[in-house]
């Protein structure tokens, strides 16, 4: 590609037309801060447009900080020719706009597009991005290593080595190897396993799907045993079945045993119904006998004994309680008695005497506290006033001083303070009405004086003209002149007249109001004064009567007075309270002397109150006690009346009983003998009963059936006939029923032992078949799937890493030539530059160690450390150039824009370096180089004239600038 | 005037758990399993067969579970179910543990086999005369275990004394008739053609092969397959059912001819689909779906589609989408035979010098030179995820089916 003319329309600190030599090295020199890195910036704006992603920059996006500095238009044009075809790129930063053409006209901006709204022309001629075009062909003078950066990861995630890579395989654009072995390298790591839900590196899939298979095969194993262990129990249900079937048999042998033995049966069981009938007849025999007995009543006997018991019981009851109302009543007399001796003091008392002493009592205990109380509230009263400064000789004294004054005087005196409080606030309204009256009447006169002024004057006027106009006539003079004279005088004369009659009319109502409203207020204010004065002497007269000084003393000690009085009436109050309570005492206290000498005297206070009324209560209680006594024990006769009634109801009741039973009282036997009778009686109806309804109804339900008896006969008879008659001596009884039937009994109970163990293992056996069945097959299928799984997961690694390892083989060849070419072409740089370096490696990740001149090998860290910022800034000059040239092999070369790349060597170094770009690079890129060094760059071009006449073509900043636009 | 009549019905694998199935669909399709087993029976009744012959597997299992037992007892215990004779099959054997054929296990787990039903337990030819008809015998041979045996059946050491009178002789067994054994499928106890045909057996009915096939001898049919009475799995496609024989008499040897009855209402299709040019997953099932309208695959049935072709970079099919699944009772995919876009005959061609290219060659070369198929396929997988890696960026597990 060479650059052939860059016009900028406003770039940071750049604008106009600047041309590049596509043949020679364009040499831009000019101060520092004047625009030549911008120049350089600018073409590289012009190739790949000026990013604003304020993610990715967010202090300053280029966009941002490649703003014209001047404001105005923000673009450039870009002429360039690459693969034998011109091209003009116009980039307008402001509009965001790109045009492409050729130099036949035509548009090409579609075929640079990439992505939605991007056209990185530089990528599209040079297979370079921005980012790898700055690194190889904008060799900015600080950031010379950046080409290979320290960080592993940042070598290894750069482009730039892939570039290199895809230099190599001449191919650009594409994944190259490194790239392809790290996405095998990812796969193998990212594998999902969907039999697993499992995503991790395809190892840990296979081995946890071995895993899980292990798992499903040890239980279709364990499926398998247990099937194979169901064969015993399948067996034993065989076993079980034959024994099941066995024991039926010998079930059906007893059978055919027990039916055997049935003739021998038939026969005792026909003698057997005989000996029931002849019983049965000798029960229907005895129930006859005791018929007599069928009607006496169930419990007679009992209710007899039961009656005659009760009827004992109530005699003895009776006789209880007449000897015990007579000890009770005695007993009880003689406490009494003892208890009116006891109370002969109160004898004379009434029960009203007894209430009253207890009101008496709680009248004394309310005075007592009453007057504690109030001892207590004046002791609290006195202690307040006198915190307060209470005098109460002072109070004492004015109040004797003011108490001898009459009704009037005082009634004077209270009133003082509301006559004076009213007459201020009366000659207040008043003054206040006396000002407003006084103020509209002022009004009234200005408005009056306004019409008055002018009227007098025309009035005036037209006086003096009639005066002239008479003196005019008089002296015979004009007519027209004293005509006018007096006609004048005649209109101002009554004009002035009119104005002073209005004048005179104006707020005529309402002076005369304000005039009376003031006039009534000065009279009343007059009143008011004459009134206090009045008072103030009858004050005087009273001060001088009490001895005060004068009205105001008076006054001020009355008020002090009133205060005194006021503050001191609660204690007041109270010490009032005090002196009825006394005399209220006093009269309950004689009264309670009088009643204790009555009832034989004792201390006057309450509790001796409440004991003699308690004793007078207790003495009339007693008296009424006795007085009573008979009354109180009247419940013992009518508990005897009961208990007689009751006596005589049981007799008739067991007369009563025993004429139910068909027998007869006969009082002269005692009833012991009769009881024992009804108790035989009873007995038989029993007997009776229990025949009749149990012995006879058993004996005739053990009866066979005549139809049995009869078909048992025929058995018989058949049995007879069939073996020869039949008796008790042949019957064919080996074993007895009870034998067979307990062998019946075990056969059965073994017939459902082995129906219960049948069930119980066939529940077994049919739960282990169908969970095999169940199970088995689905984890077959799924052992089947797993092994599928995991056939797929080594495939997978296996086809990975061979993938792998021939991408890996055909990489270390690619990296052998480009690292090869690289090492070689370095040290060709460096030596013509004159630093000496013995030799220069580059590893497989872009990473470099050097080998210098005295023979050390420094890896690309220790070297950049070790060598002088000159030397190093060579070596990485040399790098980039290296690289630049290295991808330029096949496909465009490369423009290089150097930016006072020797800034940091020194002179000798530097010529060499530009004479390495003048006549080893520039032959084949195009060289744009831009220094502040014009002194030196002179020099340089003194030392060769030759070289730097044909190879440069000098681009002063500053001149240019006059070929700006 | 037909001589005898018969219902050939065989390998019902009862209680197959249908593994290859979704697991909503295997009930269903062990219920349908069930259903045609009925359905024969009714069959057999209403066409007035003599017999129902059953050669072998009627069970998938040995160890039959106890509701799979009760159904099948259940089916033949019919009013009107002619006499059945069951030749136990290398799946369920007549072994003395058998839990379908051991008499003695039978009843200890409360069950028993109606009397019509005549199960042959020796493993040595046996006849039982057909009720009803003089002069027809049916004979049978079982399986006595599950493993594959090479013993002849019909050769004619077997068959000495075997159906030696003149009567009517027909043979129910299970076995692998020569040259004609599905993949899949263990070869047991096998026969020949020549064998079968030099036999004096009027007719055999045989079980083994699941799908329907007969050999046919100058006097009509000598021995058939019914195959599966369903389809059990996806290699089985076609029609299954059963077959109607019918023996008619004649001049010189009885003649036979049979005719098929569907039970299966599902069919199975094993369909081919080019998914070249498709630019998407959805592509590839539109693909599949179009090949099963052509076939005429209907959504009851069960199709396999086997793609083939290339399919575009980046594309990633992993199996069915909702609308293909929609649109069948179960469907599988065969990708071994789908390669990705790449032209490998023309990387073979590209002499250039780019990494990508010699690493195709260096591959390329090994998979030309390389026989073993399995070796082939690596080979190849590894080429297309090298290709990947270089060209999409992107290496997903999409190549270890690969097939030729």
């Amino acid at each position: 590609m060479k650059l052939l003319r860059l016009r900028v329309a406003g770039f940071g600190p750049l604008r106009g037309e600047f041309e590049f030599d596509p043949e020679r090295v364009t040499v831009i020199v000019d101060e520092n801060e004047r625009g030549k890195s911008s120049l350089l910036a600018a073409v590289t704006a012009a190739l790949y447009g000026l990013e604003n992603d304020r993610r990715s920059h967010r202090v300053l996006t280029p966009l941002d900080r490649w703003r014209p500095w001047d404001g105005g238009a923000f673009g450039v044009e870009l002429e360039l020719e690459s693969g034998g075809e011109r091209y003009s790129v116009r980039r307008d930063f402001e509009r965001g706009t790109v045009e492409v053409w050729n130099d036949r006209g035509q548009e090409l901006t579609p075929q640079f597009r990439e992505g939605k709204d991007e056209f990185p022309v530089g990528t599209k001629l040079l297979g370079l991005g921005v980012d790898e075009f700055e690194k190889c062909a904008f060799v900015r003078q600080d950031e010379l290593d950046q080409v290979v950066p320290g960080d592993e990861k940042a070598r290894r995630n750069g482009t730039l080595h892939a570039r290199l890579e895809s230099a190599a395989d001449t191919r650009g654009g594409d994944t190259n190897a490194s790239e392809a072995l790290k996405v095998l390298a990812e796969a193998l790591k990212k594998y999902t396993c969907a039999e697993l839900e499992f995503t991790g590196t395809v190892d840990n899939a296979a081995q946890r799907l071995a895993a899980k298979r292990g798992l499903l095969e040890a239980e279709v194993h364990a499926l398998e045993h247990q099937l194979a262990q169901a064969a015993g129990p399948l067996e034993r249900l065989a076993k079980l079945g034959e024994e099941e079937e066995a024991a039926r048999a010998g079930l059906a042998a007893l059978e055919q045993e027990r039916r055997r033995a049935g003739a021998t049966g038939v026969l005792r069981q026909l003698r057997e119904d005989e000996a029931r009938r002849a019983e049965l007849a000798a029960l229907r025999a005895e129930a006859e006998e005791l018929a007599s007995c069928a009607h006496l009543p169930v419990n007679a006997e009992a209710e007899l004994r039961e009656t005659l018991a009760r009827h004992e019981e109530a005699a003895r009851s009776l006789e209880t309680l007449e000897s015990r109302r007579r000890g009770e009543q005695t007993r009880e007399r003689e406490a009494l008695e003892g208890e009116t001796a006891s109370l002969e003091a109160y004898a004379s008392c009434a029960p009203g005497d007894a209430d009253r002493m207890v009101g008496l009592a709680a009248e004394m205990r309310r005075f007592a506290e009453e007057d504690a109380r109030l001892r207590g509230e004046v002791a609290t009263l006195r202690d307040a006033l006198a915190a307060r400064g209470f005098d109460p000789e002072r109070a004492q004294a004015l109040h004797q001083r003011f108490g001898a004054l009459g009704e009037e005087h005082l009634r004077m005196l209270r009133g003082q303070s509301d006559v004076a409080l009213a007459f201020q606030t009366e000659v207040a309204t008043l003054e206040q009405a006396r000002t407003e009256s006084t103020e509209r009447l002022r009004e009234i006169d200005a408005s009056r004086n306004r019409l008055r002024l002018p009227g007098g004057f025309l009035l005036a006027l037209g006086l003096g003209a009639g005066v002239a106009g008479v003196v005019i006539m008089t002296m015979q003079g004009g007519l027209r002149l004293w005509a006018g004279l007096l006609a004048g005088a005649a209109v101002l004369s009554a004009i002035g007249g009119g104005l002073l009659a209005a004048a005179s009319a104006t707020g005529g109502g309402d002076r005369q109001q304000a005039l009376r409203r003031l006039s009534d207020a000065q009279r009343r204010l007059n009143q008011l004064k004459a009134h206090r004065a009045e008072s103030e002497v009858d004050l005087a007269e009273v001060s001088v009567s009490l001895g005060f000084r004068d009205a105001r003393e008076l006054l001020r000690e009355w008020g002090e007075s009133l205060k005194l009085a006021d503050d001191s009436a609660p204690l007041r109050r109270a010490h009032e309270q005090l002196e009825d309570l006394e005399a209220r005492r006093r009269a309950t206290f004689e009264e309670v002397r009088t009643r204790l000498d009555r009832t034989g005297g004792g201390p006057p206070d309450p509790a001796h109150l409440e004991r003699v009324a308690a004793g007078i209560r207790h003495l009339t209680a007693v008296r009424q006690r006795l007085a009573e006594m008979d009354k109180s024990w009247s419940w013992i006769d009518e508990e005897k009346h009961v208990a007689e009634a009751a006596v005589r109801g049981l007799l008739e009741r067991a007369m009563r009983i025993l004429h139910t039973a068909g027998l007869a009282y006969d009082p002269a036997r005692p009833w012991t003998e009769q009881v024992a009778e009804l108790s035989a009686r009873a007995r038989g109806r029993e007997r009776l009963v229990l025949l009749t309804g149990e012995l006879i109804p058993k004996a005739e339900r053990l009866l066979m059936p005549g139809a049995q008896v009869a078909e048992l006969r025929e058995q018989l008879a058949a049995s007879g006939a069939e073996a020869g008659p039949l008796s008790e001596a042949d019957a064919p009884t080996p074993r007895s029923p009870l034998e067979l039937d307990r062998e019946t009994r075990q056969l059965r109970e073994a017939v459902e032992l082995a129906q219960r163990q049948r069930a119980d293992l066939k529940l077994e056996v049919d739960e282990v078949c169908r969970r095999v069945n169940a199970e088995r097959p689905d984890k077959l299928q799924q052992i089947e799937r797993l092994d599928r799984a995991i056939a797929r997961a080594k495939r997978f690694k296996s086809a990975v890493e061979l993938a792998g390892a021939t991408i890996q083989g055909v990489a270390l060849d690619t990296h052998r030539r480009w690292a090869d070419w690289l090492n070689r072409r370095v040290v060709e740089i460096l030596e013509t530059f004159g630093t000496r370096v013995g030799e220069l490696r580059f590893g497989e990740d872009l990473d470099f160690s050097v080998r210098v001149w005295n023979g050390q090998q420094l890896a690309r860290g220790k070297a950049a450390l070790q060598l002088s910022s000159g030397a190093r800034d060579q070596l990485y000059l040399a790098i980039r150039l290296a690289i630049s040239e290295y991808l330029s092999k096949r496909e465009n070369p490369l423009p290089l824009l150097v930016d006072d790349a020797f800034s940091s060597s020194d002179d000798e170094r530097a010529r060499a370096g530009m004479r390495l770009l003048l006549e080893g690079l520039s032959a084949r890129h195009q060289v744009v180089f831009a220094t502040c060094h014009r002194q030196r760059l002179e020099s340089f071009a003194r030392l060769d004239p030759e070289l730097y006449g044909q190879r440069v073509r000098r681009l002063d900043m500053g001149a240019v600038g006059a070929t700006r636009s | 005037m037909p001589l005898a009549r018969f219902l050939q019905v065989s390998d019902f694998h009862l209680g197959r758990a249908f593994g290859w199935l979704a697991a909503e669909r295997r009930k269903e399709r062990r219920y349908e399993q069930r259903r045609a087993l009925e359905e024969a029976v009714r069959l057999a009744i209403e066409r007035g067969t003599h017999a129902i012959l059953l050669p072998g597997d009627l069970f998938d299992v040995e160890a039959v579970d106890a509701d799979t037992m009760s159904f099948a007892l259940h089916a033949f215990r019919v009013a009107g179910c002619p006499p059945v004779f069951v030749a136990p099959g290398n799946h369920d054997p007549a072994s003395p543990t058998s839990h379908a054929w051991n008499p003695a296990l039978l009843r200890a787990r409360g069950f028993a086999w109606p009397g019509h039903v005549h199960v042959f337990t020796e493993p040595e030819w046996t006849a039982l005369p057909l009720p009803g008809l003089e002069g027809v015998t049916v004979w049978g041979r079982c399986f006595a275990s599950g493993m594959p045996s090479a013993e002849r059946p019909l050769e004619p050491g077997t068959l000495r004394g075997v159906a030696a009178d003149d009567g009517v002789h027909v043979a129910v067994f299970h076995g692998s008739r020569e040259g004609f054994c599905p993949p899949r499928q263990a070869v047991t106890a096998p026969f020949s053609d020549d064998e079968a045909l030099r036999s004096r057996f009027a007719y055999m009915a045989v079980g083994h092969y699941h799908a329907a096939s007969q050999l046919r001898g100058p006097e009509g049919v000598r021995l058939a397959y019914a195959g599966s009475a369903v389809a059990l799995d996806m290699s089985e496609t076609g029609p299954h059912g059963a077959l109607e024989v019918r023996i008619t008499t004649g001049q010189g040897l009885p003649r036979t001819e049979t005719e098929f009855l569907e039970l299966d209402r599902r069919r199975v299709y094993d369909l081919g689909a080019d998914v070249s040019g498709c630019g998407s997953a959805e592509q590839v099932d539109r693909r599949a779906l179009k090949a099963m309208d052509q076939a005429g695959a209907s959504e009851q049935d069960i199709t396999t589609v086997r793609f083939s072709g290339r399919l575009a970079r980046g594309v990633r099919y992993s199996g069915p989408g909702p609308e293909l699944e929609g649109h069948a009772f179960h469907v599988r995919v065969d990708l071994s035979r789908v390669r990705p876009d790449y032209d490998l005959d023309a990387l073979r061609r590209d002499a250039s010098d780019v990494t990508e290219m010699r690493f195709a060659r260096a591959l390329l070369e090994r998979l030309d030179a390389e026989k073993d198929p399995g070796e082939r396929a690596l080979l190849e997988s590894a080429l297309y995820y090298g290709l990947d890696a270089f060209r999409l960026g992107e290496v997903a597990p999409a190549y270890e089916e690969l097939a030729e």
